[in-house]
């Protein structure tokens, strides 16, 4: 029973505006409302003065720049983009050639999203609290 | 089949011995002859397919959930069985008194022993959920001749109802897809660090139980929208009345399953089913709900409560829409009827709102919920829920830490739900959706996104593996017959039928990889237990400069002297956080503790620790205090003490203007 003359979005085209959420909340998008961080750090060299950028926010567990943020929700999305394309590549019903390309696009894909994951270890850098044992940043 | 196997065993050893053989009669040959078909038919041993699939998923079903157990238990293995935080401590003391005194003396306590000299109604503002489910256990083990210390139950209940969730788990995800989902839904949420931040051995707080029941109502009303039985509708009201026994994060489900019937309307899957599941949960769960003192009428007075009531009443309209549309046969009729029920049904419901709202039955939303609508509002008018570290928003990385893998694992999930839409796959994706954006807002709401997380992320995994062995077992195609029909011919011009190249190596490698992630997913989370969520907070290590270890016990030692070097009727003045240990291990009167619930009050201990001595000291004897507890961290280096606080956000608390009372 239809109330509305209205039509509906189909099911993916749904799933494409679910994503892009899916992509700010988890970019943090929410702290970077709140809190308004900068959009990318800065440190400087102490022997020639050079200013540096710096990506990741050392010293906190919760917190981050902006650019930081945006780029490692992106990587999260891509890995997700990667399975999808999976998929799409698995069903028998599509030419050869489009299969062939979507392959080729999980293993780029996979590779990227997996490199990132070795930057895992930069989010633990400021954990010089954890061996202290306080986290007084997560838990209260 | 033992017997089929024995059977064909005897049958093969009496062919053995045939017509050929004459039958030796003696014990001894008879003997041999069983023994030898004893033999053949363990050897033959073989089970039904069917049977080995149950034997290995309820294997692997009881490894869970003792892994799921298992691996809460780093902070009673390195330090003892004690109760972590700040909020346990009060739990504690309320599960001992229910213990000592009983269920009536319970559930009518007056607690003159805190918030000095205004006393609580602890029977009234707590969920009692949790004490009761531990006391339960206390008592059934102790019917059982098992002597346990109630200290005990409630440090270990947290993890034993984590394994109970792993389970529900799986029947959720079989539910939702089919059995293997629900084994990787399983095992995903066992040991996702999202849930085990707060479901370790020793925190004994409201969300231990909590997000049993949460998952098990789910469960429950997702099974009801699919069966529409009137039996699982009930068994979900009774869900939701353990969870709202249990915590005051009910308002998620209350909110959520009005949501949901809003999208199933909309996206047109109304179905009598909905309509069953949804009236009966609605009404017999609001009816239940009514029976614990704290919650009490909101359920029809608060604004938070609202959008069930006024789904409801739209689900009732559906029905009456839907009963006529069936007796007219004119459409025509019926569009008039339609239109005129429509705006009838807007028109009513929403002067009733208006009524309500103006006259003040229907109260607006309380800070506490409105802030995760509107998350600026905290930090401008309740500083007080603000500077609470775990109602941070989220950055990235606290995702990754309490995600790992399933953070990427969750898009490619939402893609298959979204691929074959039904009932309950619209259900996770709603849950998801709005979880994740809450746990987006508050770190601590992470929480309740993970068995969505988890689900969701289930059903990535399930379906890419499948999609993967299949791809590994294809086999090419083969051309029997010798006329070549015209969609062979057509398939193979374009070669659609025709396997990718290196397509069961590259299957092979992708399984791999995927196996590759799961593990380092099982490491990440061994770890982030370990390191970051097994820690007492009343027991503090640290590692001195030659890597030696050092455990500070100062908390209870200072509590304990309290207790010993205090007469009984001291009062005990120090800030909100330590007013429930205070009053657990020191067993004294204090002026305020962690429940927060008289802001005024707290404003004039802050206005007391943040003024000179003698100010301080006339309001101290106004508050008839005999001594105060402060924490002061400075030869340790430990950052969260009390001087730290006042730099930050004690003082605007007290600058609150509405709260600062004027000493004279």
């Amino acid at each position: 029973m239809k109330l509305s003359a209205m039509e509906l979005p189909s099911a993916m085209t749904v799933f494409v505006m679910v994503l892009f959420a899916y992509f700010l909340v988890v970019s943090g998008f929410m702290y970077d409302v709140i809190v308004a961080p900068p959009g990318i750090g800065s440190s400087q060299d102490p022997v020639t003065g050079a200013v540096r950028p710096v990506v990741f926010l050392p010293g906190r567990v919760n917190g981050q720049y902006i650019i930081e943020g945006l780029s490692s929700g992106f990587m999260f999305v891509l890995g997700g983009l990667g399975l999808v394309m999976m998929d799409l590549a698995s069903e028998k019903a599509r030419a050869r050639n489009v299969r062939l390309s979507f392959m080729g696009a999980v293993w780029e894909v996979t590779v990227m999203s997996h490199s990132w994951f070795f930057l895992d270890a930069m989010t633990c850098t400021g954990l010089e609290e954890l061996q202290f044992g306080v986290l007084s940043c997560l838990e209260e | 089949m033992a017997s089929t196997g024995k059977e064909t065993a005897n049958g093969q050893s009496a062919k053995a011995m045939g017509p050929g053989t004459t039958p030796i009669t003696a014990p001894s040959a008879a003997k041999a002859a069983s023994w030898e078909s004893y033999y053949s038919s363990v050897k033959n041993f073989k089970l039904k397919t069917k049977q080995q699939e149950l034997l290995i998923r309820i294997a692997v079903l009881v490894l869970i959930y003792i892994l799921a157990f298992a691996c809460r238990l780093f902070s009673v293995l390195r330090y003892e069985s004690v109760i972590h935080e700040f909020d346990p401590y009060f739990n504690y003391r309320t599960t001992l008194y229910l213990t000592q005194k009983g269920f009536y003396e319970f559930w009518n306590w007056f607690d003159y022993e805190s918030w000095y000299p205004l006393g609580r109604i602890v029977g009234g503002t707590l969920y009692p959920g949790l004490m009761v489910t531990a006391a339960i256990l206390y008592w059934v083990l102790r019917f059982l001749s098992l002597a346990v210390h109630i200290k005990d139950v409630c440090v270990l209940t947290a993890p034993f109802f984590a394994s109970n969730t792993a389970m529900v788990a799986y029947f959720f995800g079989t539910e939702l897809r089919d059995r293997g989902t629900g084994l990787v839904a399983a095992i995903l949420l066992a040991i996702c660090p999202g849930y085990i931040s707060r479901s370790v051995a020793g925190s004994y707080d409201n969300e231990a139980v909590a997000i049993f029941a949460l998952l098990l109502t789910f469960y429950l009303f997702v099974k009801a929208v699919n069966t529409g039985s009137l039996a699982w509708s009930l068994g979900a009201a009774f869900g939701y009345f353990y969870m709202v026994s249990a915590w005051g994060g009910y308002i998620f489900i209350i909110n959520l399953l009005p949501i949901y019937v809003l999208v199933l309307l909309v996206t047109g899957r109304y179905s009598l089913r909905l309509y069953i599941a949804y009236s009966s949960v609605y009404i017999i769960g609001m009816l239940l709900a009514m029976q614990i003192r704290f919650v009490g009428y909101q359920h029809v007075q608060s604004g938070e409560h609202m959008a069930a009531m006024g789904v409801f009443f739209l689900m009732q309209v559906f029905y009456l829409v839907e009963y006529v549309k069936k007796q007219l046969g004119d459409p025509k009729l019926f569009k008039a009827f339609l239109r005129v029920t429509v705006t009838l049904a807007v028109g009513v419901g929403a002067l009733a709102l208006i009524v309500g709202l103006a006259t003040g039955y229907i109260s607006p939303w309380t800070g506490r919920f409105y802030s995760l609508l509107d998350p600026t509002y905290a930090k401008i008018h309740i500083p007080i829920i603000a500077s609470v570290s775990e109602h941070q928003p989220t950055a990235w990385s606290s995702f990754m830490f309490d995600f790992h893998i399933l953070s990427i694992l969750f898009p490619a999930g939402l893609y298959f739900c979204f691929k074959n839409l039904t009932d309950g796959t619209i259900f996770i994706i709603i849950y998801g959706l709005t979880s994740l954006y809450f746990a987006g807002v508050m770190v601590r709401l992470i929480l309740v996104a993970t068995p969505a997380v988890c689900l969701i992320s289930a059903i990535a995994i399930s379906a890419t593996l499948k999609n993967l062995s299949v791809l590994l077992r294809e086999k090419a195609p083969v051309y029997t017959s010798t006329k070549i029909t015209a969609k062979q011919k057509a398939s193979a011009k374009t070669g659609a039928d025709q396997p990718l190249p290196f397509q069961k190596e590259g299957a092979f490698l992708l399984l791999l990889g995927a196996l590759y992630m799961l593990i380092n997913f099982g490491f990440h989370c061994t770890w982030v237990t370990s390191e970051a969520y097994s820690s007492p907070s009343i027991v503090l290590a640290a590692r001195q400069s030659n890597g030696e270890r050092v455990i500070f016990d100062d908390f209870r030692e200072a509590y304990f002297w309290l207790q010993h070097n205090t007469p009984p009727d001291a009062k005990v003045m120090s800030w909100w956080d330590y007013g429930y240990q205070i009053t657990a291990m020191g067993n004294r009167t204090v002026i305020v503790d962690n429940n927060t619930w008289n802001n005024t009050h707290i404003a004039t201990v802050g206005r007391a620790m943040a003024s000179n001595e003698d100010d301080a000291y006339d309001i101290m004897r106004q508050l008839d205090v005999d001594y105060v507890l402060v924490v002061f961290g400075g030869v340790t280096g430990y950052s969260s003490d009390d001087i730290n606080k006042y730099g930050n956000w004690n003082l605007v608390i007290l600058l609150e203007p509405c709260c600062v009372t004027p000493i004279v």
